[in-house]
């Protein structure tokens, strides 16, 4: 099932701080593996995770490089920084308390 | 037959004001696209087809581009803009009454003649720090610095003397040699530490034996605030650099050195001062100016009378004393040195503490300011301006209050002095314009230049 692109919009950038908190990653690879991670249910949107990301490291949440891939073409990784691990903790703060009280008012299955 | 991702890519580009990112963007996103691309291709499409739908999956480019076009645009820090100009408000509203009281020594005239000129050199420097792109000036380091050396000590030689310290007159408008070299030293040393400071023995000797060479000129002016301040602003610029991911030396080794250095050259200078008389006399004398009222401590007496006839608002007493049947104002250097005391004395405490809470509030938008900046030069360019700064008003506002030697520091924007003005709003628009940057440049390590695939 795809999810409506408002519900995406306010959580993407963490999930993208998320995805780098597992290492560091490029674009594809990041759109790939949040589709696996969410058996193809989430797709980035590349054209909105860019500027995410360009603006992310504007504010120094993460950092960028570039590095020769396997194949001939270079690459350019994004890495999580100590100020966007920071962020990543609130953000899933935040999404916590959004996500049971959502639960609690509409009368669904509350997973605590 | 990449015709759709060149037309992609130029639709991004057209998006995007600011065009020394755009090579960086457009090889991340043709990098996605291949990817993107050869998915399809293992799936079983032809080139052709693949390449179309690599493309549309990118989505709208003029959307991308203008999203990307905000992140990658000038960035201006308007609350700093504002605060410097409360700053030149507050300096105007005091130098324009100081003016106008008879019994200082200040003029009308002599405002007029030449406080309006300076202030439009002022935001003319600014403006011109702001839009130029300092990145330009890092490949004229050593040629700067050694020139700032050259011109100190011409200007020794050449200029002629007001209370001992050389001045220079440029078309009529005076000149103090000791204030230009600060600025033009901050900047050559920033550059000359982004080149050397990697780690290596020989080249940090070099950094040491040039700044050592710099502050002694500095001294022989003589010049004892400046000298301070260099001392001040070039080891924060060293400091960044040890501190920074591309050092490669031993860290602590050099932390430690910094830090001895440091220490030795405070103990050096007390050393100093403890030796010679007139020097100790006139610099402690604060601690204690009863010892000396009429002599080294008149102005720490006149200042604690000042102080503590202020009211909180309005005019307080104790600013004059009766002279050949004429009041005088009892503070000398009340435009420039002392305006600190003269705010508070003739408009009450309150105008003080809201003096002091601007400048903080400055000093404080600029240190986050700078600690966004991550372009290595810029980044010790702009610290250094900032330190200088808050070191400069921190050091200014202690001697007015009676806490610090009499050691001649300006409070920035403030105090009356053309070329402290002039070459403190060109710094600060060196800092904003490091600011501006910021983004327009963000330089990916180990991008390949030059090169497009």
């Amino acid at each position: 099932m795809k999810i409506d692109k408002d519900l995406m919009k306010g959580s993407t950038t963490m999930l993208i701080l998320n995805l780098l908190s597992s290492g560091d990653m490029y674009g594809y690879e990041m759109v790939k593996e949040l589709e696996r991670r969410s058996d193809n249910t989430f797709t980035l949107k590349e054209g909105t995770m860019y500027p995410i990301l360009h603006t992310l490291e504007s504010e120094g949440m993460v950092e960028s490089y570039w590095e020769d891939s396997t194949s001939a073409r270079k690459r350019k990784y994004y890495h999580i920084t100590g100020k966007g691990e920071k962020l990543l903790r609130e953000k899933k703060r935040e999404w916590q308390i959004y996500s049971t009280t959502i639960n609690k008012v509409m009368g669904g299955a509350c997973f605590e | 037959m990449s015709r759709y991702i060149d037309d992609f890519l130029d639709s991004v580009s057209k998006e995007i004001k600011c065009k020394n990112v755009l090579p960086d963007i457009s090889r991340e996103l043709k990098g996605h696209i291949y990817d993107l691309m050869e998915g399809y291709i293992s799936e079983g499409m032809s080139e052709a087809e693949a390449e179309g739908k690599a493309v549309e999956e990118m989505g709208d480019p003029i959307e991308i581009g203008k999203a990307l076009n905000k992140t990658h645009s000038p960035k201006t820090e308007w609350s700093i803009i504002a605060l410097i100009s409360v700053m030149v408000l507050i300096g105007s509203v005091a130098l324009y009454s100081l003016a106008i009281d008879n019994a200082s020594m200040l003029s009308i005239e002599q405002l007029f003649r030449v406080y309006p000129a300076y202030i439009l050199i002022g935001f003319g420097v600014f403006a011109v720090g702001f839009f130029f792109d300092y990145k330009g000036l890092e490949k004229y380091a050593l040629h700067l610095f050694i020139g700032t050396l050259v011109f100190l000590f011409a200007s020794t030689k050449l200029g002629y003397r007001i209370n001992g310290a050389p001045r220079i007159a440029i078309a009529g408008l005076e000149l103090s040699p000791a204030s230009v070299a600060i600025a033009s030293f901050l900047v050559a040393f920033s550059g000359l530490v982004n080149k050397w400071a990697k780690g290596r023995v020989i080249d940090m000797l070099k950094l040491l034996f040039l700044s050592l060479l710099a502050v002694f000129t500095c001294l022989s002016q003589p010049s004892v605030s400046t000298a301070l301040l260099l001392i001040w602003g070039f080891g924060i610029i060293i400091l960044l650099a040890i501190m920074s991911k591309d050092f490669n030396g031993n860290r602590r080794l050099y932390l430690l050195s910094l830090t001895g250095a440091g220490l030795l050259s405070i103990i050096l200078f007390i050393i100093n001062i403890m030796q010679n008389h007139f020097m100790r006399a006139r610099l402690f004398i604060f601690l204690n100016p009863g010892q000396d009222p009429n002599g080294n401590g008149y102005i720490n007496t006149v200042i604690n009378k000042m102080l503590s006839g202020a009211n909180m608002l309005g005019k307080g007493e104790d600013m004059y004393f009766i002279h050949e049947g004429a009041s005088r104002m009892a503070l000398p250097e009340a435009s420039t040195d002392f305006i600190f005391t003269y705010i508070i004395s003739a408009f009450g405490w309150l105008a003080g503490i809201i003096t002091i809470a601007v400048i903080v509030l400055a000093i404080v938008r600029m240190f986050l300011l700078v600690l966004k900046i991550k372009e290595s030069y810029g980044r010790y360019l702009s610290t250094s301006i900032v330190s200088v700064f808050a070191l400069q008003a921190l050091a200014n506002i202690l001697m007015n209050l009676g806490m610090f030697p009499i050691a001649g520091f300006h409070l920035p924007f403030i105090s009356y002095g053309g070329t402290n003005f002039v070459i403190n709003m060109g710094l600060m628009g060196l800092l904003l314009g490091v600011y501006r940057r910021k983004d327009l440049c963000i330089a990916s390590k180990g991008m390949p230049h030059g090169i497009s695939d």
